[in-house]
């Protein structure tokens, strides 16, 4: 049993041709705070080879990402690093992105570096849509606000689009939690319309928008 | 006859360090691992439809393409509407006033390969509080087979 395993070992590890560029690491968690516009990954590398490497391309899994070799051919021995840029504008939740980097390496020609990110949201609406089918009795519907870093955070007037729809603010008692009531005049045809909430994040200020609609 | 007449004991012990010994290096990476699998709801995977399971079933279908702006001017499912990540903000009023009770949504990137459409598809439902969303298994590549394939 022990020889099997070990000639098993030994195949696995003849099979498999060691790749030039050494990576330090391949894949990384990046974490990311409220407000954050651009998250940034280095990627350090070494060729370990006795020839030079050219990197032929590095291919990112999404236009959100910018990123470059600082040059082309590294000689054997040299370090070098990718570095990666990700845009988090628009983004929340837990993401995952990966660059190619294609070399002139027979051996081991891509190398996938991959990064995962936790992007916050700093206003939770939950949900951000409320809806009624027409002929519905025209019911109070309410959402929920949760300000996921209350200290930063401040929730200030909503306006409604349309006066069809009548919206109020409650706070909960909760720090940053707020309910968000929504009422349409009537069911009897279908309407959509918007609620814009006004919030400061960290001194700025933004809007968060909300749906309503008669359907 | 009990499986230990079958089978020698050694071989079941053996068997048994083996599994261990499996278990401990997948647990490790469930556990640490960059790319490890996240098991609450939010990021649990949305459920995948076919082409035909899509366009065939009862009810309409609201097709949602998670590419890039560019790439959806390029081609895209007749009807689809444009909604990336990126681009949220811009693209979701179109699909909240589009949807209607009943309809269903099905999301699409560009292959089995990408992961924008799950992004997407988790997104709406969160946010939208929709419970019928789905992604196209194989996106916008299998929708091209399925139309070449054609009679």
């Amino acid at each position: 049993m022990k020889a099997l395993l070990r000639f098993l070992s030994a195949l696995v590890v003849a099979a498999v041709p060691a790749a030039a560029l050494e990576w330090s690491v391949q894949g990384m968690e990046l974490k990311t705070v409220v407000g954050q516009e651009k998250a940034v990954a280095v990627f350090p590398f070494r060729n370990r080879s006795d020839k030079p490497v050219r990197i032929i391309s590095v291919m990112p899994s999404c236009s959100c990402m910018a990123t470059a070799p600082a040059k082309e051919v590294y000689a054997p021995g040299e370090a070098g690093e990718i570095r990666v840029e990700i845009a988090l504008s628009g983004y929340v939740g837990r993401l995952r992105r990966s660059v190619a980097v294609e070399t002139d390496e027979a051996a081991a020609r891509f190398a996938d570096l991959t990064m995962t990110l936790d992007i916050p949201e700093a206003v939770v609406l939950n949900p951000r849509f409320l809806f009624w089918e027409v002929g519905d009795k025209p019911e109070e519907k309410h959402l929920e606000i949760v300000a996921t870093e209350p200290a930063k955070t401040s929730v200030g007037e909503i306006v409604s689009s349309d006066p069809a729809f009548q919206a109020r603010l409650e706070a909960t008692g909760r720090p940053g939690v707020f309910r968000l009531w929504v009422r349409p005049k009537d069911t009897q045809s279908r309407i959509d319309a918007t609620i814009r909430l006004n919030v400061v994040l960290v001194g700025r200020p933004e809007t968060r928008v909300v749906y309503v609609a008669v359907k | 006859m009990t499986l230990f007449r079958i089978l020698p004991a050694r071989a079941l012990s053996q068997a048994a360090w083996l599994l261990l010994a499996a278990w401990v290096p997948a647990l490790l990476t469930a556990m640490w691992h960059p790319r490890r699998p996240t098991w609450g709801p939010e990021n649990a995977p949305v459920a995948e439809v076919t082409w035909s399971q899509a366009s065939g079933g009862a009810g309409q279908v609201l097709w949602i393409d998670a590419r890039s702006a560019t790439v959806f001017a390029g081609g895209h499912v007749p009807g689809a509407l444009s909604l990336n990540e990126a681009e949220w903000e811009q693209g979701l009023p179109a699909v909240v006033k589009a949807w209607r009770p009943g309809v269903k949504i099905v999301v699409y990137c560009d292959d089995r390969a990408c992961e924008a459409s799950q992004s997407v598809a988790r997104r709406l439902r969160r946010e939208l509080g929709l419970d019928e969303v789905s992604v196209l298994k194989g996106g916008w590549r299998a929708w091209l087979e399925a139309q070449h394939s054609k009679p």
